[in-house]
């Protein structure tokens, strides 16, 4: 005997209203991955102490340098002193492709030793008391005559490594 | 959190069946809104102290901040053991933590503490509320949401998220074969820390077009162009944590569509493991049921138990069970 309940059931899958459009999937309601509940102040709070832990432990361990501090590989100094006369500038350049704008003319001078301030500084448009501790970026921007990476071309022309 | 039972609203399938589900507190979502802003309120405190002191005193750069040169200089890093003009040794550990970041919580930095993301936000809900308070403006925006043309714009909206897929390669493969960082001449986070340098640039005209854009469209550059945010989505795909939907408990209010910055049709999903997800929890807070939305962790295993088919009595059984009206 035809049950009245599962043929109302067979009647409405079969109802066109609740055909599904061509083209279209059927929304999912449950999925197949073992899943736990966090709660959700427990996450915020991890994903909060996760950066958090882990640039303390690249700093502890030296490996943090940003424009004030030198600890790279790249660099001749010793990690996490700070290099340059006034102690401004990044790490000492090791090849004319790592010197940066933030170096100072000193720090040029002494990493490539054939060449001179006065060389750097008439290269960058600057008068020749120019202090050597003056950045390069800011002779760059005030000398209107080469740019960092025209530097790094010149310095690799005069024979630096 | 208090836990309460009420009748939900009809639902539009089933007419004559109410069904109950436990109620999530009023003030949960306040709660959960106001603690993420208050940490993005922070991360740009942090970030404001650093650009300040960069044009004060020259002191650190604020490019040291930024792990998205992290991952441009990564190949120039690995193969030779240099790093780009412009990149140093803190993006890289940035970017190592935001991509740990990732692999646990896909978009959290995004959602977070990316404060270029919250300057969007920012623009935006600023937008809103003028738009709100502007009759004229308000009547156009409602006219432009429920408009025609919105199908279509749904379609641009689609294939403009790809754009963000061929930033991050311009910038990655830019980086490993040129040696210098490509992307940062188009970067508007570049010009956002510069920007009391009043230098007019192609990253200045890119941050201005973004902010513009944010008037209207919630975290353009997120959606359509940020290269870390598809780094992260790459990432994210590998995470076991992600939000999930319970069918059974989804009260097919939409509030979660609506909350979700990205535009993600939270409610299609089991788990939104969308790769423009940014883990902002807004669809949770903005969920009002207690157990529609949560966030869950996956655990290796599949679910290996199924649920037997239904026989007739068990579908009496329910059926008797029912709060019919």
């Amino acid at each position: 005997m035809r049950s009245p309940l599962r043929a109302g059931l067979r009647d409405a899958t079969t109802a066109p209203e609740l055909a599904l459009p061509r083209g279209q999937r059927a929304v999912p309601t449950q999925t197949r991955l073992h899943t736990r509940r966090i709660p959700v102040a427990m996450y915020i709070a991890a994903l909060l102490l996760l950066p958090t832990l882990m640039v303390a432990g690249f700093m502890s361990a030296g490996l943090w340098a940003n424009a004030e501090t030198s600890a790279t590989t790249q660099s001749g100094t010793q990690e996490g002193t700070p290099s340059g006369e006034n102690g401004a500038g990044a790490e000492a350049p090791a090849a004319p492709a790592d010197v940066k704008g933030s170096m100072t003319v000193q720090q040029v001078v002494d990493a490539f030793p054939p060449i001179t301030a006065a060389q750097i500084l008439g290269k960058l448009g600057a008068a020749l008391n120019t202090p050597t501790s003056t950045q390069l970026k800011t002779l760059v921007e005030k000398g209107n005559s080469i740019d960092i990476p025209s530097l790094r071309t010149w310095l690799q022309g005069q024979g630096a490594k | 959190m208090t836990m309460q039972e009420e009748r939900t609203d009809r639902s539009p399938n089933a007419t004559d069946v109410w069904v109950r589900v436990p109620r999530r507190a009023a003030a949960w979502g306040a709660r959960a809104r106001w603690a993420r802003h208050a940490i993005q309120a922070v991360v740009i405190a942090v970030v404001g102290w650093q650009a300040a002191g960069h044009v004060t005193s020259g002191g650190q750069s604020t490019e040291a901040w930024c792990p998205m040169g992290g991952f441009e200089g990564a190949w120039t890093v690995l193969t030779t053991g240099r790093t780009v003009a412009h990149v140093h040794t803190s993006s890289l550990v940035l970017a190592a933590t935001v991509l740990v970041l990732a692999l646990v919580g896909r978009g959290f930095f995004c959602g977070w503490l990316c404060p270029l993301g919250t300057l969007q936000e920012v623009v935006h809900k600023a937008g809103r509320a003028v738009t709100d308070r502007v009759p004229p403006l308000r009547r156009l925006r409602r006219r432009l949401e429920r408009g025609a043309g919105i199908e279509r714009w749904r379609r641009i909206d689609t294939v403009l998220r790809w754009g963000r897929w061929l930033v991050l390669a311009w910038a990655i493969i830019g980086a490993a074969v040129t040696g210098t960082m490509v992307f940062r001449v188009a970067d508007p986070w570049i010009a956002l820390l510069m920007v009391a340098q009043f230098e007019v640039s192609l990253a200045f005209v890119v941050l201005v077009v973004t902010l513009v854009l944010a008037l209207f469209v919630q975290r353009p550059f997120c959606r359509y162009a940020c290269p870390l945010g598809a780094v992260q989505s790459l990432a994210g795909k590998l995470s076991p944590i992600a939000i999930q939907r319970d069918a059974s408990a989804c009260l097919g209010c939409d509030l979660c569509n609506q909350a979700c910055p990205m535009a993600i049709p939270v409610n299609t999903r089991t788990r939104v493991t969308d790769t423009s997800c940014n883990g902002c929890l807004e669809c949770v807070a903005a969920c009002p049921s207690l157990n529609g939305l949560s966030v869950t962790l996956a655990m290796p295993t599949l679910r290996t138990r199924r649920t037997p088919p239904a026989t007739e009595p068990d579908l009496q059984a329910a059926a008797a069970s029912e709060i019919m009206r």
